[in-house]
């Protein structure tokens, strides 16, 4: 059976290219970038290119890049030195949508005596920027909101929210896993003083990630040991997967400049496919404000994890933000934040796209998801 | 180059029956619904495997198929001959057939060569072979044993049951899983007939649908003493954290079974106990029975059985209170005697007062720009979400209707 796989906002596959660009890194070129000899100084030619591909992509300069080794380091690292270089302060700033890799770190340092404020969602999961501007006070050591979320794909108005931050001399960082590579995002237009990156949401391995940090912000670094990334990360370079990093922020580059208007039309035609379909069945989010390749949709009076073990029986990957599925006995944090209705929020499924996608994969899913919810329907005692 | 659906379609009656418990009974025409085979046809390719002695049929209204032997005894090459016939990829290797170019032909010994090897491949395998093959495709991602697979992708006794004199119902929309148990239960008190309706997880169906095959030929008084742990372990195991699945099984049967008593949907007061976990509305009896009849041990334990602590926590610190003093007890034989007290008003469970909400918000005639949606409904809390010019007067309103319609102190905010 073909696998169907909308699943890319939990990870996505490998691009060949980038296969194809880390080969030689592993059994010829394996020397120590840190060497002094040519052997060694061959590598640290790639990496240097490699954080030049990564720094386009968001607009920087390469000195502004750190490679990390997954988005949740970047999230830890930025929220740490913020607070480390700003004793003074103990107020942070977040919404209660974000990533755990962002909400476990603020529930982290609430217990070590800092004052969070969390920002809520309306019931198409936007921020109130009226709510944001009175969080924003003297003693907030950073600000730290997602570029865009990951169950929704709604995109926050990280521009707005880091020039108020600006105004106020306040430290921005945005996780911006999601976005990254989907979105333009551009650090000389938007003041961001952090941002986090996962490299396998982008078609690269997993174990690579990186951190942004503006230049002359104040930092700490979060793992101490040798000088590598200029003493603000140390640890060897993982050299293979920063150099496939780099490539795949150079295809990320390639596909924003085209435009996702493809991605987003196949995602539509998904949606608008389910949703005719489908009756009681409602879209969540913020449609207008949404990256391209995300749709999460509820279906009313049946659960998540029976719809996905069902559709795996097809061949579909996707995800579900129901109790069973999110780890926990109650719905996905960002949908009861929401304030999805009970009967919708058990039932929501994401579907997650690819440049990978195609339009035969969608509408096999749309010709055979239908049945599915149909045939849990008639097995749930909720009927209306 | 294929094979025909013949055989397709014979090894998916052969897998069905597979797996099935043992000795159970499948009828050959809820095979052909569930696989989408015409009923004729899968007729005439059962016949093809009859002289195979592989399965039995019973004849009879209950009657069906079984496998008759160990699917690690069904070979292969055996069932393919039945149905499709002697192999010969080219013509010429036909038994019987005389060629001419034998003596010269440059093909001959490769093509019985690679005949040898589809015989060979096939000979050395058997319906086991394919069950592995499943395996891992299905099991190795879930987590579930295959009898949950099984339970889940084929529920037995599915749907609602019109003659049924008892019902039992348990969990709400809230909670994120519900199940509604129907019995038929004779003069004398035996199981006749069970049926379900579940919303939930696989392992939620699952456990529906095999206690729905467990209980039917019990009395009453058998199926009272049936546990959690009888439902779990009919399903060949299931996941910690979905325990809560089989403790619902059992609640519904104990409720279904009050029921057809003619008690009230609850417990008595007395067993009813303390809510203790105001998110799922777990009682302190509810998590000391479940303690007591799983030798529970652990904090992370009691919510796993009983959801009890999952959602917001606030009672975590109640549950271990009741955890160290049942560890405190254990051992000792519990001197409860207190005196049976009168039962307590019927009161509504959540699943029904929900869904009498809900029936009675669809009902409401409501004006140009009003709507009226349901977030939540926690105990007697009602929580909507309103649309209208004036918010306040179309709560009070509902209010009252809800009052009068479903229970008449019931308290609805807006969410």
């Amino acid at each position: 059976m073909k696998t169907i796989y909308l699943d890319n906002n939990a990870t996505s596959q490998v691009a060949s290219q980038v296969k194809d660009a880390m080969q030689p890194y592993f059994c010829e070129l394996y020397g120590n970038p840190s060497s002094m000899y040519t052997f060694g100084g061959n590598v640290a030619k790639a990496v240097q290119d490699a954080r030049a591909q990564v720094a386009e992509l968001l607009g920087a300069d390469s000195s502004e890049i750190i490679f990390t080794a997954c988005g949740t380091e970047s999230d830890n690292t930025a929220i740490w030195s913020a607070i480390q270089t700003q004793p003074e302060k103990r107020h942070l700033v977040t919404t209660c949508v974000e990533h755990p890799a962002v909400l476990n770190v603020m529930q982290f340092w609430e217990r070590q005596g800092y004052r969070v404020t969390r920002l809520s969602v309306d019931n198409f999961g936007r921020l109130d920027m009226a709510e944001y501007e009175k969080a924003l006070t003297p003693d907030t050591a950073i600000v730290s909101i997602m570029s865009a979320n990951n169950e929704t794909g709604t995109i926050f108005p990280i521009d707005e929210m880091a020039k108020m931050a600006h105004e106020r001399g306040i430290v921005f960082h945005t996780d911006a896993v999601q976005a990254a590579g989907k979105i333009a995002i551009n650090v000389k237009e938007t003041p961001l003083d952090f941002l986090s990156i996962s490299g396998h949401k982008i078609h690269a391995p997993k174990g690579i990630g990186v951190l942004y940090v503006r230049k002359n912000v104040r930092f700490r670094p979060f793992m101490r040991g040798g000088h590598q990334e200029r003493g603000r990360r140390a640890g060897t370079e993982n050299v293979p997967y920063i150099v496939g990093l780099g490539v795949a922020c150079q295809l990320a580059l390639d596909e924003i400049k085209q435009g996702t208007a493809e991605m987003a039309a196949l995602r539509d035609r998904l949606e608008q496919g389910l949703v005719a379909k489908i009756p009681n069945s409602r879209v969540n989010g913020d449609v207008e404000h949404r990256l391209p390749n995300t749709s999460n949709i509820s279906f009313k009076n049946v659960e998540g994890e029976a719809i996905l073990l069902l559709l795996d029986q097809l061949g579909i990957c996707a995800s579900s933000g129901s109790a069973c599925t999110s780890g926990s006995l109650e719905p996905s944090h960002v949908l009861r934040a929401m304030q999805v209705p009970f009967n919708f929020a058990h039932g929501s499924v994401r579907f997650s796209l690819s440049r990978y996608t195609s339009a035969e994969d969608i509408d096999y899913v749309v010709e055979n998801m239908p049945p599915v919810i149909a045939k849990l329907r008639e097995l749930s005692p909720f009927k209306d | 180059m294929r094979f025909t659906t013949r055989t397709s379609y014979g090894l998916r009656f052969l897998l069905r029956l597979a797996k099935e418990p043992k000795g159970r009974l499948v009828k050959l025409a809820s095979v052909a619904q569930e696989e989408h085979i015409s009923c004729g046809y899968l007729e005439q390719i059962v016949h093809a495997l009859k002289p195979l002695n592989i399965f039995r049929v019973a004849r009879g209204v209950n009657g069906g198929y079984a496998l008759a032997v160990a699917p690690a005894a069904i070979n292969l090459w055996d069932v393919f001959l039945r149905l499709e016939g002697e192999l010969s990829l080219v013509a010429c290797l036909e038994p019987g057939t005389i060629c001419e170019r034998d003596p010269i032909c440059s093909t001959k010994l490769f093509w019985s060569d690679f005949e040898d090897h589809i015989r060979n491949y096939l000979g050395a395998r058997t319906l086991q072979s394919i069950l592995n093959f499943n395996f891992w495709r299905n099991e190795h991602m879930w987590d579930y044993t295959q009898a949950v697979h099984d339970h889940f992708l084929h529920p037995h006794n599915a749907g609602p049951m019109a003659d049924a004199n008892a019902v039992g119902e348990v969990g709400s929309l809230a909670c994120g899983d519900a199940l509604r148990l129907y019995l038929k239960i004779s003069q004398d008190g035996k199981i006749e007939k069970a049926s379900f309706e579940t919303f939930g997880c696989a392992s939620a169906i699952a456990s529906s649908s095999v206690l729905t095959d467990m209980i039917v030929g019990m009395n009453v008084e058998e199926a009272l003493k049936l546990t959690n742990k009888d439902i779990v372990a009919n399903l060949g195991g299931l996941p910690r954290e979905k325990m809560h699945c089989s403790v619902m099984g059992q609640e519904a049967l104990e409720a279904a079974i009050r029921n057809w008593r003619g008690e009230p949907a609850m417990p008595h007061a007395q067993e009813i106990g303390k809510l203790v976990c105001k998110c799922f509305g777990v009682t302190d009896a509810q998590i000391i029975r479940t303690i007591r009849e799983n030798n529970l041990t652990t904090l992370e334990e009691i919510t796993d059985y009983t959801k009890a602590g999952g959602a917001c926590g606030q009672c975590l610190d109640e549950i271990s209170e009741i955890l160290a003093a049942e560890l405190a007890k254990r051992g000792e034989k519990a001197a409860v005697d207190s005196p049976k007290e009168t039962a307590a008003k019927p009161k509504l469970t959540n699943l029904e007062r929900m869904q009498k909400v809900m029936a009675v918000l669809a009902s409401l005639k409501l004006g140009d720009g009003q709507e009226v949606q349901l977030v939540d409904v926690d105990g007697l809390k009602i929580s909507v979400k309103l649309t209208s010019s004036d918010t306040k007067k179309l709560l009070q309103d509902v209010e009252q209707i809800l009052r009068e319609k479903v229970e008449d102190n019931l308290v609805l905010v807006e969410a």
